[in-house]
């Protein structure tokens, strides 16, 4: 079955069958395209409320150190070495100072699939012991981010549920020794638990580098600490969340202001500088997100091109939107078109075979067929 | 052609006399005084204020001036902005009514970020009240209410009813303090009548008019001492921030958030009624995590008068909020009193130990 298959179908019938199969095509065809928009719909929703679980433990963990006076450990970023989409840890945490930096890997879950997720955990700490690749020097990389030399790392395993037997077990499996943290969010104030997972019963892994890192965990983190919804999105934030997140923020923040076209600069002082969400990103991972932000704005005519100067980052853009003051509709209007561009190839594909499905329907009235006998 | 509104006074000392002046020789005549708050330094005030109006510095005073049409007539509408060397705070005098002030400076004041009109805390109406009528001979001749706070049913008297309107009468003092313990109301407005000083009211935005009488009085007596009571609090509001530095080369996250305290708590089962309250009053939770059990929330709140965004987190008992993206205070100040007047009356307000 293809859209030509279908269309010579068409030509052939005669007058009256061609008026039916009309007929029913506009009955239907609005209910499908319904049913698949709302099945899209649903689906974006899903994925943008995986992603705020997500984000609301990584704030967790951002509430824990963002620059507290009790230790020099603080809160750097998120996913370091990003652009090695499969080496990418969640956080960095760092004492610049002492030259530690903290890896820490988000995982839903380590009750379920852990020697999976252990296994992945030990390939990407692997990878940075190892100093990396050919395509990116890890230490080269964590210098430039933290403007000096890292002598020493610990990786980290955060959750809400870490059942330590269970990790132990796997550790010892896996061969592998790490730093667990047990994220908990009490909503207004936060909490990190921490104990260290040893590859072998006598391996001489002590957990964090250094004591002040472990004391400032037991005595202020697992105490609780006041906790704030930072981060909207990270690099790897779904595309659906980071084009609803920054083309919100866009309108109400930067076009509501009188401003009518944005550029990579406006963009980057909104994400970069104004606020927390691309904090000690480095540039190309910055003009790599903003060239997907456009792409994607641009495909779902979210994002138009006002002013083309021949170059992505000069461009002049504006978001598309009708509504300015009204939060509600302008959030609707993005999902919707979202939506709308996601079901672009399941429509087109379920509009053929509602055709096809109708033309059988329609030929075969009048002599018997074998769809006559099939229970519609 | 000049107007009857027009002042032409270049010091405070001036325009008041000048302002009793015109109350006198017009009956129906009012002066108004209006204090707003603001977190703009007094320049850029300034050339947000040049959009909406036609300015002329005056004095100690800038003339705003600006027409507005209704009913096929022509509306002229002079304001005096005025600096309170006190507190800075921008004070604005007109003997226009409060329609052409509502159809002229209301406008931008509720479009501007960072600007807003002060206002008078329920407990701060009442010290306020208390310490006007210590005054000899002053009397409470009338108010305005409304009932504030989540279940409205404060009050002795079938609980659960909002009520507002407005009273006025000889005993309006014993009705406010009777209806106050029966039906939970508030007062958002007070009248008064002080024998040969005149007659004046005001509302918990802000708002002072003389309708006859003593304009030093008001300004004095009246005006000074609730900037002296409610300016603090927009001070506070003012102070809190989210910012990025950068030290040797890091962004660093530099924060002081706003910690509510609110001792009616708001449960997981009061959220859908919050987030309509919050619609309501032009703030849209764009993106927010509501977790059953006590009422976990956190997300994004944007202020729909002015593009504004906040970010929230609260356990119920306690709220944060912090600006978002350099929004302006009034944001987090009309947030604290949807709490106050939506939720609880009692929530309080200061920065968060961090």
């Amino acid at each position: 079955m293809n859209e030509d298959r279908v269309e010579s179908r068409i030509e052939t019938l005669t007058e009256e069958k061609r008026q039916r199969f009309e007929d029913r095509l506009s009955e239907r065809e609005p209910e499908l395209r319904e049913e698949i928009f709302e099945r899209h719909q649903d689906d974006i929703t899903n994925q943008l409320l995986d992603d705020k679980s997500e984000l609301n433990n990584f704030n967790v963990i951002v509430s824990g150190f963002r620059n507290r006076s009790e230790t020099g450990y603080r809160y750097i970023r998120t996913e370091p070495f990003i652009h090695k989409n499969k080496r990418n840890v969640d956080i960095l945490i760092a004492h610049p100072e002492a030259g530690v930096a903290v890896l820490v890997e988000y995982e839903r879950t380590l009750a379920s699939g852990t020697d999976e997720k252990l296994e992945k955990f030990k390939r990407r700490k692997e990878f940075v012991e190892g100093g990396g690749d050919d395509d990116l020097d890890t230490n080269e990389y964590l210098a430039n981010v933290l403007s000096t030399n890292v002598d020493a790392i610990d990786y980290v395993i955060s959750s809400q549920h870490t059942p330590q037997d269970r990790l132990k077990a796997a550790g010892e499996r896996k061969e592998l020794s790490f730093c667990v943290w047990d994220l908990a969010d009490h909503g207004v104030r936060c909490s990190i638990y921490y104990f260290p997972i040893k590859e072998h019963k006598t391996a001489p892994f002590k957990g964090h580098t250094e004591d002040e890192l472990e004391t400032y965990i037991i005595d202020t983190l697992a105490n609780r600490v006041p906790k704030q919804d930072y981060l909207a999105f990270t690099f790897s934030s779904s595309k659906y969340l980071k084009l609803k997140h920054m083309a919100f923020v866009l309108v109400t923040r930067y076009h509501s202001k009188g401003n009518e076209t944005f550029t990579y600069e406006d963009w980057e002082n909104l994400f970069a500088k104004q606020d927390v969400e691309l904090n000690n990103y480095l540039d190309q991972e910055k003009q790599t997100l903003y060239q997907n932000f456009i792409s994607y704005g641009k495909e779902c005519n979210v994002v138009v091109l006002e002013e083309d100067r021949g170059d992505l980052l000069k461009d002049g853009y504006r978001i598309k939107s009708s509504a300015t003051s009204d939060g509600e509709k302008l959030e609707a209007e993005l999902e919707e078109k979202m939506a709308k561009d996601r079901m672009g190839d399941d429509l087109k594909e379920e509009l053929l075979k509602l055709k096809w499905d109708l033309l059988e329907d329609v030929q075969s009235t009048g002599e018997t067929t074998i769809s006559d006998f099939v229970d519609r | 052609m000049a107007s009857e509104n027009e002042l032409s006074a270049s010091t405070l000392d001036d325009l008041l006399p000048e302002a009793k002046a015109r109350l006198d020789e017009d009956e129906r005549g009012r002066f108004r005084i209006i204090c707003l708050s603001t977190g703009l330094i007094w320049e850029k005030l300034l050339e947000i204020t040049r959009g909406y109006f036609d300015i002329t510095e005056q004095g100690d005073f800038y003339q705003l001036y600006t027409t507005h049409k209704r009913h096929n007539k022509k509306f002229h509408v002079y304001l005096y902005l005025y600096q309170h060397p006190g507190t800075e705070s921008p004070i604005i005098f007109t003997l226009n009514s409060y329609d052409d002030f509502r159809r002229s400076a209301h406008r931008m004041i509720k479009k501007t970020e960072d600007l807003y009109t002060l206002w008078i805390r329920p407990g701060e109406t009442s010290e306020l009240r208390e310490r006007i009528l210590d005054k000899e001979g002053i009397r409470l001749t009338g108010f305005d209410y409304d009932t504030f706070g989540k279940e409205e049913h404060k009050g002795e008297r079938r609980p659960g009813y909002k009520r507002s309107g407005s009273h006025d009468s000889e005993d309006a003092e014993h009705v406010l303090e009777e209806w106050k313990m029966e039906y939970g109301i508030a007062p958002t407005q007070l009248r008064f009548d002080l024998p040969s000083k005149g007659q004046f009211h005001f509302s918990n935005d802000g708002e002072f008019v003389l309708t006859e009488g003593d304009t030093h009085f008001l300004y004095e007596e009246v005006v000074e001492l609730a900037l002296e009571k409610s300016h603090p609090l927009s001070e506070t509001v003012q102070s809190s921030e989210l910012k990025v530095s950068t030290q040797e080369g890091i962004d660093e996250i530099e924060e002081r958030p706003l910690e509510m305290k609110i001792p009616d708590s708001l449960d997981y089962e009061d959220v859908d009624n919050l987030v309509s309250a919050m619609k309501q009053d032009d703030f849209y939770p764009y993106s927010y995590q509501a977790a059953p059990g006590s009422l976990l929330l956190s997300g994004r709140i944007m202020d729909e008068q002015n593009g504004g965004m906040i970010s929230v987190a609260t356990d119920g008992e306690t709220m944060t909020i912090l600006p978002r993206y350099e929004s302006g205070f009034d944001s987090l100040i009309r947030f604290y009193r949807f709490i106050v007047e939506q939720v609880d009356p009692k929530t309080s307000i200061q920065i968060a130990e961090v």
